[in-house]
């Protein structure tokens, strides 16, 4: 007796312990409950509660419970949803969405909108916000955070090189032009500092017309004229300057080593920069005092796709077997500012992320983020460019990206031409293809 | 008089308030292993039988495994280049890391056999490089091996050579990752030494009367005398090489053009990074199969040269 009242006190306390909902404490007992998981930690989590309580405030049937889980979050996520029991939603930044949707981890947003309500979002919506949650026809995650790249420049170099500030690259040739004034070559051939140096090759694919998926014939393209020639591009510049001084050179810069503020764009050692649009809340904080400007994308003289590139992003989610969705969905959209872009454009502000839509870059709110951050406008101004890309919708997806950057740094070193790279590239995606397809989860 | 288990009074414990279980006595030893033999059971045999039955299914975690029958094996070894590049290059790596290792595990062993003032200190430094955690031994390698502002380039300078990228460079890499391999030997040392501790005098002394030098003593007492020793740490550092992850995965990432990709990373890639949990099974099989085909290589030659006293 006295040993089974001791079994069922570990029972209890183990209940206690291990039930995650047990330590959020809840303020409306009376609303629906819905679980929300996320990644962010530190300041991001403060910005993220900010934005649950002002969601929690407006509502009488939803309270959103917001859980950070700082590491291992995906595991958890595939364990809860398989034991049964996952959040109501989850903010992701890896690119799960064909693997998840595909073997139905995620339930497509879709389901949960009315037809007149989903024809209104996908016209409302800039169109790679659409292309970034999709897969196979069905809208799968609401991107609240999208990385967005463009040119960095130091006007103070330009002037330097005899180059007008005020006038940043709007070709590739022109890019080219300036990148070798920038450039400054030591007598012994090694490097003093880079104008600039193209490296992430789907990144750049967009602006030559190429990349890697097609979305009207829903195929793969690897092996095409404007590939080719992106990666001859990208090689001519290792060629120029000589692979070995530029291995040497980038690695004097001690990046990682003490966080943010040893990007190298900040000590003057690149002129333009290729990067995202967190930079400039960075350098906003870390080198406020430092003169630079941003562009967006410069389009190939023949390739004409001018603001392309390649996004990436942190979207919204819903798991198989989530009991509130339509609280999550709720949540995702005041997030996002589906519902009302106006209140949403203090979001965006508050953790520097890109709107969804152009109702909220034209609120109030963002105008005047926009006043204090110029630098921030050349990032909008690309945002409801048609040319922007997302990885390819392949179930694959990690795959497919590190062996497309092994490719490219195999050319980039010279090892292979852009010819041999693209074949082997294709030659391994068509094995791995052929290999998913026969195991059946393609 | 000693009380033996048998004489242990039960109804005396159980007055005085402990928890007795009227468990028959051979039930009582099984009790006390228990708490491992479920662990053992739960997460090394059920694991290792479930990773047989995986390989020959396609696996994702996400959805129940679909049995493919060898569909796994025939594509790593008819259509998989990275399983030959990653089996090739840990071949590489175990090939010149191991005969290094046992040389400078030796070598410094015999340095630190000597009778020396403040030996022990020796001992130690030389011995704390292998206690040092991998993954910040790694971090300071990165630094000792940067081209540019690196220790080692900044020696060579020194002497009018223009190293190499070491870790930036494909065909330098797995060099740099062999050349550090020797900051980990101070664990095998530790262990020559032993070995050296349990040579018998008579032998030396036997050899001094017969007039052997320095030389001659090494070569013909220590070394034999020390196979059996060598033996064990070359089966440790074949099993080791196999299993080589931590650095390549901290400091190359498996890159520049998977020169660093080893086995131990391109199966983890597969498993964790793409979700292909049977062929990842797959490939632990074949590494279990090669790593025990080679390490029954060694104990088949190993009695023409291991002695034993």
């Amino acid at each position: 007796m006295r040993l089974a009242v001791i079994a069922a006190g570990i029972v209890i306390l183990g209940l206690i312990v291990m039930n995650p909902a047990s330590r959020i404490s809840r303020k409306h007992s009376d609303r629906q409950q819905v679980i929300f998981w996320h990644m962010w930690m530190g300041e991001w989590k403060t910005v993220v509660d900010r934005i649950t309580d002002d969601f929690n405030r407006g509502q009488s049937q939803y309270e959103v419970m917001a859980l950070s889980l700082p590491s291992g979050a995906d595991a958890k996520f595939l364990l809860a949803v398989a034991g049964g029991d996952p959040p109501d939603v989850m903010a992701q930044w890896n690119s799960v969405i064909p693997t998840w949707a595909s073997r139905g981890v995620i339930i497509p947003l879709d389901s949960l909108m009315t037809p007149a309500e989903l024809a209104e979002f996908k016209r409302t919506c800039f169109p790679v916000i659409w292309k970034i949650g999709t897969f196979r026809d069905h809208f799968y995650g609401l991107c609240v955070g999208l990385n967005i790249f463009s040119l960095y420049y130091r006007p103070s170099h330009f002037i330097e090189a005899g180059l007008d500030p005020d006038k940043p690259p709007a070709t590739i040739s022109q890019l080219d032009a300036m990148a070798q004034k920038l450039t400054i070559i030591a007598k012994d051939a090694s490097i003093r500092r880079i104008g600039f140096l193209p490296s992430v090759l789907q990144m750049w694919a967009p602006s030559f017309g190429g990349g890697f998926y097609d979305e009207t014939s829903d195929s793969l393209t690897i092996m095409t004229q404007p590939n080719l020639r992106t990666l001859e591009w990208i090689r001519g510049y290792r060629q120029r300057y000589g692979v070995q001084n530029i291995i040497r050179y980038e690695s004097s810069f001690l990046t990682g080593a003490s966080g943010d503020l040893d990007w190298p764009f900040i000590t003057g050692g690149y002129s333009i920069v290729l990067d995202g649009q967190w930079r400039v809340a960075q350098l906003a904080r870390y080198a406020p005092k430092l003169d630079y400007r941003t562009a967006p994308l410069p389009a190939a003289d023949e390739g004409e796709r001018e603001k392309a590139g390649f996004c990436s992003g942190n979207f919204m989610i819903i798991p198989r077997g989530a009991k509130c969705p339509k609280g999550a969905w709720e949540f995702m959209k005041h997030w996002a500012g589906v519902t009302d872009p106006a209140n949403a454009a203090k979001f965006y502000t508050w953790g520097g992320w890109m709107p969804i839509n152009q109702a909220i870059v034209d609120s109030p709110d963002f105008q005047q983020y926009l006043k204090e951050h110029p630098q921030f406008r050349a990032f909008v101004d690309t945002l409801p460019s048609p040319n922007l890309q997302v990885a390819p919708p392949v179930t694959y997806q990690n795959f497919f990206m590190d062996r497309l950057t092994q490719m490219a740094d195999r050319v980039m070193r010279l090892s292979q031409t852009p010819e041999q790279g693209l074949q082997s590239f294709r030659r391994e995606i068509e094995t791995e293809q052929k290999r998913t397809s026969e195991s059946g989860h393609e | 008089m000693k009380q033996t288990a048998d004489q242990i009074n039960l109804p005396h414990f159980r007055r005085m308030g402990f928890l007795v279980w009227p468990i028959p006595r051979p039930g009582i030893g099984w009790l006390f292993i228990m708490p491992w033999l479920i662990g053992f059971l739960l997460f090394t045999v059920f694991p290792f039988i479930a990773s047989l039955y995986l390989s020959f299914c396609s696996y994702d975690v996400l959805s129940a495994p679909r049995w493919i029958g060898l569909a796994n094996y025939r594509d790593l070894l008819l259509n998989d280049p990275l399983f030959y590049k990653a089996l090739y290059n840990t071949l590489c790596y175990a090939v010149f890391s191991i005969p290094l290792g046992v040389a400078a595990g030796i070598g410094l062993a015999l340095l630190l056999d000597m009778n020396l003032r403040g030996i022990s200190i020796y001992r130690t430094i030389f011995f704390l490089p292998s206690i040092v955690p991998v993954v910040a031994a790694s971090m300071l390698w990165l630094w000792i091996l940067n081209p540019q502002i690196g220790l080692v380039n900044g020696l060579l300078a020194h002497i009018g050579i223009k190293g190499p990228a070491w870790l930036g460079s494909a065909s330098w890499s797995k060099t740099s990752l062999i050349v550090m391999s020797i900051w980990g030997v101070g664990g095998a040392m530790i262990i020559y030494l032993a070995g050296l501790k349990d040579i018998p005098l008579h032998l030396y002394e036997a050899a001094l009367v017969d007039g052997a030098n320095t030389w001659q003593r090494v070569r013909h007492i220590t070394l034999p005398m020390l196979t059996p020793v060598i033996f064990f740490n070359v089966v440790m550092s074949v099993i080791g090489s196999f299993q080589y992850f931590t650095q390549a995965y901290v400091m190359t990432g498996g890159g520049p053009e998977d020169s660093t990709l080893f086995y131990a990373l391109c199966l983890f890639n597969r498993a964790f990074s793409y979700l292909n949990m049977g062929y990842a099974s797959a490939m632990a099989w074949i590494l279990l199969v090669i790593v025990f085909a080679a390490t029954l290589l060694i104990f088949r030659t190993h009695r023409r040269w291991v002695h034993y006293e």
